[in-house]
């Protein structure tokens, strides 16, 4: 599997829209492998049309809705509202983890409440559902 | 109320405004975290605190462009920047931020604080306005465009021939495009012929057409462009450079919608609405001789004009943002506008070449623009500003305004550093001092020995 993660500096870029670098790595087996990085190009279209061209999958921080889309009609399985040391969410998507509270960005977790936001409900939804 | 406030004091105050105020410590995790905050980005107070701000406050600055890193690394504020955040639930929500240091009772600097405002009210009126200013692909706020605006549905209406008039570029063919797609004959044809670009003899066959044999290249029958444009619309651009002779039988047409293909002799019937355009004054030319007066009131039975863009520098604005629009969607790119100077150089200019050249001068400044808005150097030279500097620009390139005025006071006086102060209406060691802060690069002369 090639998944995709925007990177700044070492942690997973906050916003994809105005992202500047995409690390690209293949897991095997549950490992993840030697990585590549890509220059992002501007606007949502480029953008998802460039990472659909490397990636079957993309984790990443926020992005719009436009541009979330955008991704999903070139086919990419999308993994959005992550956050935190790149290397760590690779390990973590890599084990099945991802969506749990830890890499989860502010706004999409739950404290015992329902999550805001439909994108967050839908992308976190054990937590969303009373877990 | 003696003495200072304490934290619970602080923090009725802060929930009480509308603006949303964070802090973050010098590790850039949130610290506070206001009502209005929460209310604007929709995450609560206790997901955010301990939270680094760029994944709480998700703005399209963070990486690589943060206001606040900027102000906490050099000291300056920055004011009512314009940017935008994303929800969780994907909106992009335009907001105005705001940046200062944090510091203690002592003075010494703990940490930023950055206030926003959520623009998404106004930018919503914004583009109500907008709405009601364009009209079929025409953006316009002026008055005298407004009320063209006005009569363009009666006149698409009728049948009647237009003379629109105008400098280049002032948008002569879209005003005639919209008076075809308003008209009934909106779903025929509509052919443009542009009577100054083709010698005479040319012109008469394309418009006419001719038949095989009726000159020497002549090898079959071709229909010309007033059959093409049977059942629609024809526009006859700069009819002011047509010859007499092709005049004559110009007149002929619209008087009995008849004409003879080159070569032919039948004549053909074209059902055609014809619009004319020029940037020449027709009045006068029929007082040289040069336009023919039958012809001239022919055509000039309904007369639309257009004013020169430095007549309506109200709309300056809002066609750069029309052509902004229209760049990023043709480029696929995201300039999010422009800032104060860059508009302010905008605003400065004559344009001889009307709309076209502002819609050149945005063209090329997507060219050089690689993102974020568009600045001053980014546009042609013959929009490059002086003047643009005192235009106050908020855009957070405070510190590049500053640097410029320098530059040229330098320049201009020769890179004598008194004579420079004394433009700026500095001290002189004001003048040092930023030259040394800012590291400038200076010829190594200070003017003294240029100035005699």
């Amino acid at each position: 599997m090639t998944v995709a993660v925007p990177v700044w500096d070492h942690m997973i870029s906050p916003v994809l829209d105005t992202a500047r670098l995409l690390r690209i790595f293949e897991i095997a087996d549950g490992i993840p492998g030697a990585y590549h990085e890509y220059p992002l190009p501007d606007g949502a279209a480029n953008k998802a049309a460039m990472i659909a061209e490397h990636a079957e999958v993309l984790v990443c921080g926020a992005l719009s809705a436009e541009l979330e889309q955008a991704l999903r009609g070139h086919g990419v399985s999308v993994h959005p509202w992550i956050m935190g040391e790149a290397s760590v969410v690779i390990a973590g998507f890599a084990g099945g983890e991802i969506h749990s509270l830890e890499y989860s960005m502010p706004g999409c977790r739950r404290r015992g409440r329902r999550g805001r936001g439909p994108h967050c409900a839908r992308h976190g939804s054990r937590r969303m559902n009373g877990a | 109320m003696d003495g200072p406030m304490d934290t619970r004091e602080t923090d009725i105050i802060l929930d009480s405004i509308t603006d949303g105020v964070f802090t973050v410590g010098g590790d850039w995790r949130i610290t506070s975290f206001n009502r209005a905050a929460e209310r604007i980005t929709g995450v609560e107070r206790a997901d955010a605190e301990g939270q680094l701000c760029s994944y709480v406050f998700r703005a399209s600055i963070c990486e690589g462009g943060c206001a606040l890193r900027r102000t906490m690394e050099t000291g300056e504020p920055v004011m009512n920047l314009p940017i935008y955040i994303i929800r969780a639930d994907g909106r992009k929500i335009p907001v105005s931020i705001s940046t200062a240091l944090l510091k203690d009772r002592d003075g010494a600097v703990i940490g930023g604080v950055e206030t926003f405002r959520d623009l998404s009210v106004e930018e919503e009126l914004k583009r109500e306005l907008a709405s009601r200013a364009s009209f079929e692909d025409m953006v316009s706020r002026n008055h005298r465009m407004q009320e063209l605006f006005a009569l363009l549905p009666a006149v698409a209406e009728s049948a009647a021939t237009v003379l629109v008039t105008g400098e280049s570029g002032t948008g002569k063919e879209l005003v005639c495009r919209a008076i075809h797609s308003l008209s009934p004959r909106a779903g025929g044809p509509f052919v443009t012929v542009n009577c100054a670009a083709l010698p005479d003899t040319l012109l008469e066959s394309e418009l006419f057409g001719y038949k095989a044999g009726a000159f020497t290249d002549a090898r079959t029958d071709r229909a010309g462009h007033i059959a093409r444009a049977d059942g629609g619309t024809l526009l006859l651009d700069e009819i002011g450079d047509i010859s007499p002779a092709l005049q004559v039988k110009l007149l002929r047409f619209l008087q009995e919608k008849e004409y003879q293909p080159l070569g032919s002799e039948r004549t053909e019937h074209a059902d055609v609405r014809v619009l004319t355009a020029t940037n020449r004054d027709l009045a006068a030319l029929t007082g040289t001789g040069e336009f023919r007066q039958d012809l001239y009131y022919r055509i000039n039975v309904v007369a639309l004009d257009l004013p020169p863009l430095r007549e309506r520098r109200e709309d300056i604005p809002l066609l750069a943002a029309h052509f902004i629009d229209h760049f990023n969607r043709l480029t696929g790119r995201a300039i999010e506008g422009i800032t104060d100077a860059a508009l302010a150089a905008l605003l400065e200019h004559d344009y001889p070449g009307n709309i076209r050249e502002l819609e050149n001068a945005i063209e090329h400044a997507f060219v050089l623009c690689r993102g974020g808005r568009i600045r001053p150097e980014h546009l042609p030279a013959a929009f490059r500003p002086v003047s643009a500097m005192a235009a106050g620009d908020s855009s957070g390139t405070i510190r590049d305004c500053e640097i410029a005025a320098i530059m040229h006071a330098l320049r201009t006086n020769g890179y004598n550093r008194t004579a420079a102060a004394h433009t700026l209406g500095i001290h002189k060691s004001t003048l040092h001092r930023k030259i040394r802060a800012f590291n400038l690069d200076l010829p190594d002369t200070d003017g003294r020995s240029i100035i005699e």
